[in-house]
């Protein structure tokens, strides 16, 4: 007999055909309770072979018997889940609330424990691929051995409540692969191969699910929330039933899984010892592994990046890095001769014009026209400049330059040597020098109108940010001291108010770089800090304008120098403030691709200005109050774990392995216990309440919408129905497909044993009643 | 056997992918997924081919037939010579009444594990009728699906649901005098030949006494005698079969017979084909005949007409009787 809403629900059938399918059963049937364990089982090897299988792979140490047992209790408890829909209902939610509660209470040990996995797996990436640097995250909890632990049976829970739901509500091989297999291929992409055995496991899983998928007997819905024994869908002119779960295709299933996988065990054998080279052989593996490093190097926010350059030169776009990313690999070398302690800049890009998120060159090129400027510093230098990996669109001309052509090698003009006069300090920029170049219209121009520019949105944002600039005063300096002492004004409001850092994130699409940095980002690299500072410069009537290329502060040249074995005198003649008197190569990577400020001084054309201030350490730490709202829950979500004295790994002590530690394990000294359990309690409560008192309130509302509408089909089929359920409940009524005169046998044997154990008697004429029944269901 | 396009294609696409993947990323253990994929192919096929052939099918109906307003079940067993199962078998089948045919198709998808099994198919109908479950095709599948086969085995079985009865006032009517009132089967008792109208092809509802087993061993299919009465009988009922009133005029036909035949009344009862124009007499003695005279009834085309059997029978039959004729709930005796 069907239940009383799919009576509803196939009446429009029952209407057109005047016949239905009913209730399909068959004779020998399995039993749910064991489907459900099967199935846990099923979730558990998954679960375990993929959390362990990882963890194993990178040899992170873990405490073993409490994994085991805590997936195989949560494996067990999810597919039970599944056993009828009282018990799905009321305790998913009492998982949930389970599961978040314990998060809050081991935040601090499991985001440990997952970091510290993160840090592993990171340092074996960066080992794997030589990288120079690498993303650490901070563990706050050192006890590598118990945060693990603890971060695993958190991620297990989590995988076997994904893993139920693909292997025991829809058994779906792909899904299932989806879901745990990419935690073994962060191990096997780079050739790190967990113990056979998970691999095993896993195989079993997939090949017994893709089994039980193509058997169709494998899907079991919650017992009473959907269907019955045979699964019914019903298209317009197709009826197609499936019975739903079968012990016998299970069992059948295991059984080929288990003699497949073991080939693929000794296949496994087999391969692990095949030599293989890292270097990858096609571009598709090379793309790849870029975007792996990306990930080791970034995280995710690396793949939100708009443009590729995320080191090097970015040609004045901005905004669309998250983060800037150096592979640290030499982008030029460049030989001269130190003579002071000043950082060397050498320009690629200059941006005049900003528009939104972009400097662009002005349109008529000055470089040329700059190049003729005559300086009154005495000393002379020659650099060489071999670009091997800079943007070769560029030449990268130290300032001051001579103007005279530049001297190619012969052998590639990406290599030129650059005659140059180098200033000893910025306070030669105090020495008058006629500026002969401003006398022509055009340049004057570009100097007084188009590098004052400033755009008429960004107008109120500046000067609400140049109210926290220290005012200068023009009173008794130079018109060059002048704008230089406004560039450090600025500059020192930046250091008040703003931070670097390498990854300040993007800038949102519809917002401009610069009034976003200003109003809400207040922290980036060298591009936030120069365009701004420009930007400033020009409100305060100081022509300015943006420029890229790579600097060398004194502390590379230092560092990374290497003598060139080249005469001295050959190279710079004048003061030398430093006391090195020698040619040095120095390489320079694309970590020193810098962007900066050019303030035009009279006398010396733009100069440099260095407008990005020096990175502080600013994360201390993160606040792990997460979970604690207001106090609400302060006992719940927090505990006095003495991580001192937590089980450490066993094997570091010797080779004795890992011990069954669970007691220790478990017996935390966590003052919110008995709290823990007084909510879960009456998290249970709560639940059963709300479920019985939601079903009594839907039921008497349809029962007045019935009766509103004087429905009596509906009414009749309500208390059918109810009685039905109550002789089986009772156990007066054990057939599968009941008929009325069935129900009717039943009632009536309910009837004379109700009337022999009780005083007061209850006299029903269930001849009339039943046949009211049937005239009401059959008319 | 056939090849299963709709999963072998998908099959070698994934195939082919992870062959593509273990190329390209130089990955040995994406190898192990093109074995994983490999290895179950030969070992389903394998079982496949060697079991499929063990397996036996059967269709019956639980009961001859039920009363309303209790559902007819069908039963489909099957049982397995082999020690190896198959996961999945897939059954088509048609349920519907004569009287109200639909051609809705059926797929029963049924597992073949166990060495035998049954499976009842209820079906719950909502009018009287014959209730039939044909059964198209069975499809055994191998355990990946990748090959199908199809089973030789299509069957059909029918169980006639019997309207409620009712009790009738004033019946059986008093026969009038004058009318013939002795039943006589045959003027020529013993000679066979001379009874026998015709020979004609077993149709649904014909009684297992009037198969004419020598010609049907004979020719390997049922055929009955057609008797030839040359009396007639004191009551023949005459139902309509109105379409609109089918339900009524049943229920009013089998109250009627009921209560001849409990006062043991001899009538007879003609069943009006009105495509054929053709109407048959049937004679009860007991339950089986009721049985088998309702599921003859339920075999007839419906019509729109309220009289066509009567009129078809007044200007065609030379019996002399007094007709009692059915039409809906409505008996009037001529």
């Amino acid at each position: 007999m069907f239940s009383f809403i799919e009576r509803i629900i196939y009446k429009k059938e029952k209407e057109e055909n005047l016949l239905l399918v009913g209730e399909i059963a068959q004779a020998k049937k399995s039993s749910r309770l064991i489907l459900c364990l099967l199935k846990g089982l099923l979730i558990f090897i998954a679960s375990y072979c993929t959390i362990c299988g990882l963890l194993d792979a990178f040899d992170i140490s873990f405490n073993k018997p409490i994994v085991f047992a805590g997936f195989m209790f949560l494996s067990l408890y999810v597919a039970l889940l599944y056993m009828n829909k009282f018990i799905f209902y009321i305790f998913y939610f009492v998982l949930f609330f389970g599961f978040t509660i314990e998060l809050g209470r081991y935040y601090m040990s499991a985001n440990s424990g997952f970091q510290a996995v993160i840090n592993i797996i990171n340092n074996e990436y960066s080992d794997y691929f030589s990288l120079l640097s690498v993303r650490e995250a901070q563990e706050i909890v050192t006890n590598r051995f118990f945060t693990v632990t603890v971060a695993a049976l958190f991620m297990g829970a989590f995988l076997a409540i994904l893993l139920n739901v693909t292997i025991s509500g829809y058994m779906n091989v792909l899904e299932t692969i989806l879901v745990t297999f990419p935690f073994i291929e962060i191990a096997l992409f780079i050739h790190k191969t967990p113990n056979p055995i998970y691999l095993f496991g896993l195989f079993f899983v997939y090949v017994s699910v893709a089994f039980l998928q193509f058997s169709a007997h494998s899907r079991m819905q919650v017992k009473g929330k959907h269907t019955h024994e045979f699964m019914r869908l019903k298209t317009k002119k197709l009826n197609s039933y499936s019975y739903q779960a079968d012990v016998p295709v299970f069992l059948g299933s295991f059984a080929f899984s288990g003699i497949i996988s073991v080939i693929l065990l000794s296949v496994i054998l087999g391969l692990s010892n095949l030599p293989l080279s890292k270097i990858p052989g096609n571009a598709i593996h090379k793309n790849t592994q870029e975007y792996v490093k990306i990930l080791v190097q970034s995280g995710f926010t690396g793949f939100l990046d708009r443009y590729a350059s995320t080191g090097g030169l970015a040609s004045g776009r901005l905004g669309g890095v998250s983060q800037v990313r150096p592979d640290f690999e030499t982008d030029l070398n460049v030989t001269f001769a130190p003579n002071n302690y000043e950082t060397v800049y050498l320009k690629g890009f200059t941006g005049s014009t900003y528009i939104s998120s972009g400097w662009y060159a002005h349109t008529e090129d000055f470089t040329e026209y700059e190049n003729t400027r005559k300086y009154n510093i005495e000393n002379t230098a020659k650099m060489h400049v071999e670009n091997i990996d800079a943007d070769a669109r560029f030449k990268y001309i130290p300032y001051f330059y001579s103007g005279e052509a530049l001297k190619f090698d012969a052998d590639s003009q990406n290599n030129y040597d650059i005659i140059y006069y180098p200033i000893n300090t910025q306070n030669d920029y105090k020495i008058e020098n006629e500026d002969e170049l401003i006398d022509d219209p055009d340049y004057k121009d570009y100097v007084y109108n188009i590098c004052l520019n400033v755009p008429e949105y960004l107008k109120k944002d500046l000067d609400n940010a140049l109210l926290d600039v220290n005012v200068i005063s023009h009173e008794g300096l130079t018109e060059n001291e002048y704008r230089l002492k406004c560039a450090h004004a600025i500059y020192a409001y930046f250091m008040d108010g703003y931070s670097y850092t390498m990854a300040p994130g993007a800038t949102p699409p519809r917002r401009d770089y610069i009034e976003y940095f200003i109003n809400t980002q207040k922290r980036g690299f060298c591009a936030h800090f120069a365009s701004t500072e420009v930007m400033l410069l020009r409100e305060l009537g100081i022509p300015a304008r943006y420029c890229e290329g790579y600097s060398i502060p004194i502390s590379t040249v230092a560092d990374n120098g290497v003598l060139a074995g080249e005469k001295y005198d050959e190279w710079y003649t004048g003061e030398n403030i430093t006391e090195l008197n020698t040619v040095i190569t120095v390489p320079v990577n694309d970590s020193r691709a810098h962007a900066w400020v050019e303030i035009y001084l009279e006398g010396y054309g733009f100069v440099p200005f260095e407008a990005t201030i020096p990175s502080f350490d600013e994360e201390n730490g993160s606040n792990f109050n997460l979970f604690n709202f207001g106090g609400l829950f302060a006992s719940l979500t927090s505990n006095t774990i003495d991580y001192e004295n937590l089980p450490q790994d066993p094997s570091a002590d010797g080779p004795s392995g890992f011990s069954l530690d669970v007691l220790n394990f478990l017996n935390f000294n966590t003052r919110s216990t008995s709290s823990f359990m007084f909510m879960m309690l009456a998290v249970i409560v709560l639940s059963l309440t709300l479920f019985f008192l939601g079903k009594f309130v839907i039921m008497r509302v349809r029962l007045l919408v019935y009766k509103a509408k004087n429905d009596e089909y509906k009414l009749v089929m309500y208390e059918y129905d109810r009685l039905v359920k109550m002789l089986r409940r009772k156990r007066f009524l054990t057939k599968a497909n009941p008929l009325p005169v069935d129900v009717k046998k039943a009632y009536d044997l309910y009837l004379a044993s109700y009337n022999n154990t009780h005083k007061k008697k209850k006299v029903i004429d269930t001849d009339r009643l039943f046949e009211y029944y049937e005239r009401i269901m059959y008319s | 056997m056939k090849l299963n396009f709709r999963i072998l294609i998908p099959y070698i696409l994934t195939l082919a992918l992870f062959c593509a993947l273990a190329v390209i990323y130089e990955q040995p253990m994406l190898v192990l997924f093109i074995f994983m994929l490999i290895i179950p192919v030969p070992i389903s096929v394998g079982v496949f081919i060697s079991v499929v052939s063990k397996y036996k099918f059967s269709l019956n109906a639980l009961s001859e037939y039920v009363e309303e307003p209790n559902h007819p079940t069908f039963v489909i067993k099957y049982e397995n010579s082999s020690s190896i199962g198959l996961f999945t078998g897939d059954l088509e089948f048609y349920v519907s009444n004569r009287y109200f045919p639909n051609e809705t198709k059926h797929v029963l998808s049924i597992p073949l594990v166990r060495k035998n099994n049954s499976f009842n198919i209820p079906i719950e109908s909502y009018e009287i009728g014959l209730i039939t479950l044909r059964i198209s095709k069975l499809v055994l599948h191998d355990y990946l699906s990748l090959v199908t086969k199809e089973i030789d085995f299509t069957d059909e079985a029918s169980v006639p649901i019997l309207p409620a009865d009712r009790h009738i006032n004033d019946f059986p009517p008093a026969v009038p005098k004058d009318g013939p009132d002795e039943y006589t089967e045959s003027e020529n008792i013993g000679n066979i030949s001379s009874d026998v109208k015709e020979i004609r092809e077993y149709r649904p509802g014909d009684r297992l006494q009037r198969i004419h087993w020598k010609l049907s061993a004979k020719l390997d299919d049922l055929f009955v005698k057609e008797m030839a009465h040359t009396s007639s009988l004191a009551i023949i009922l005459l139902p309509e079969l109105t379409k609109d009133i089918i339900h009524d005029t049943a229920e009013t036909l089998l109250s009627c017979i009921k209560a001849m035949n409990e006062k043991k009344e001899r009538f007879e009862v003609c069943i009006y084909n009105d495509k054929l124009c053709d109407y048959s007499f049937f004679t009860i003695t007991d339950d089986e005949g009721i049985v088998e005279i309702m599921t003859h009834f339920y075999c007839q085309p419906l019509y729109e007409g309220n009289e066509n059997a009567l009129n078809t029978f007044t200007n065609s039959s030379n019996k002399i009787a007094t007709i009692i004729h059915i039409s809906g709930k409505k008996i009037k005796m001529i």
